[in-house]
């Protein structure tokens, strides 16, 4: 497992490093933005990573719901994963408004505007930071399902910021990927894309795995911890 | 141009490494914190 990991590790940086390498020097630049439309190797793919992680985060949370009462052990890891994939989709969330602001400094002359897509995704952001936070404060028995409800209800932004730009017209350029037939990106881009997709994908799943393990041995020496505690009495 | 000397462009790109090793960073001691409270 140990050598599997760090070999899934090495293959991350290879795509990553093959994935700049073509970004920057093998796809053509887009002839209206200039060299600022390159940005979008590194926009696009922390959007889908946050869309994947927060996913996962639901069905673990919807999982815990399931299983508390019934097998505690599958609850407790599925709590562990839905911890790890919304920290990991929290990072990708910062990353895609980060690379956004100095897009539309760089497009548009300014850092931020308050249209849907951005809105939207902000709140987005700010939800799964208040999970995180019920997580760290929250204390007592019922904090694993009070975080679950949380999640599946922050959930609901999801689809909402996914169709922000379809149901409002602001100032977010209209979809790019499945928005109609006029939409899209040339060809000769979509190969720098495919490679940071796979590549900031693979250090998703790399890094979640590494929290995963790390929240489930926790949750392991805590219940040792209780258990002795118990026995102390 | 390279795309190398577009200042907005590297700040991207730079942006997006070091909130994702910071992030690791912090994954990587909570492995330690766990591996530790592990072997007690």
């Amino acid at each position: 497992m140990k050598a599997f990991r760090w070999l899934w590790g090495a293959l991350t940086l290879a795509l990553l490093a093959n994935g700049f390498r073509v970004a920057m020097y093998v796809v053509p630049v887009d002839q209206e933005q200039g060299e600022i439309s390159r940005i979008l190797y590194y926009h696009v793919p922390s959007w889908c990573g946050m869309a994947i992680f927060f996913a996962v985060n639901l069905i673990c949370s919807i999982m815990y719901l399931a299983l508390r009462n019934r097998n505690q052990t599958w609850a407790l890891k599925a709590d562990a994963l839905a911890l790890a994939s919304a920290e990991m989709g929290v990072v990708y969330c910062l990353i895609g408004m980060t690379t956004g602001s100095l897009w539309g400094r760089a497009a548009w002359g300014i850092w931020w505007t308050w249209d849907a897509r951005l809105t939207t995704t902000l709140v987005l952001w700010l939800i799964y930071v208040a999970y995180l936070l019920v997580r760290r404060f929250v204390t007592g028995p019922e904090m694993r399902t009070l975080a679950a409800v949380v999640a599946i209800f922050g959930y609901l932004d999801v689809p909402i910021v996914y169709m922000s730009t379809r149901w409002w017209r602001t100032q977010h350029p209209a979809p790019v990927f499945f928005g109609g037939p006029n939409a899209g990106v040339d060809p000769s881009m979509m190969p720098a894309l495919w490679w940071n997709l796979a590549g900031w994908l693979a250090w998703g799943i790399f890094v979640v795995t590494l929290r995963y393990s790390a929240e489930y041995r926790q949750q392991q020496a805590d219940r040792r911890a209780a258990q002795s505690a118990l026995e102390a009495v | 141009m390279n795309p190398l000397f577009h200042r907005h462009l590297i700040l991207a790109y730079s942006v997006t490494w070091v909130i994702h090793l910071c992030y690791l960073s912090y994954v990587l001691v909570k492995w330690k914190v766990a591996g530790k409270a592990q072997s007690r």
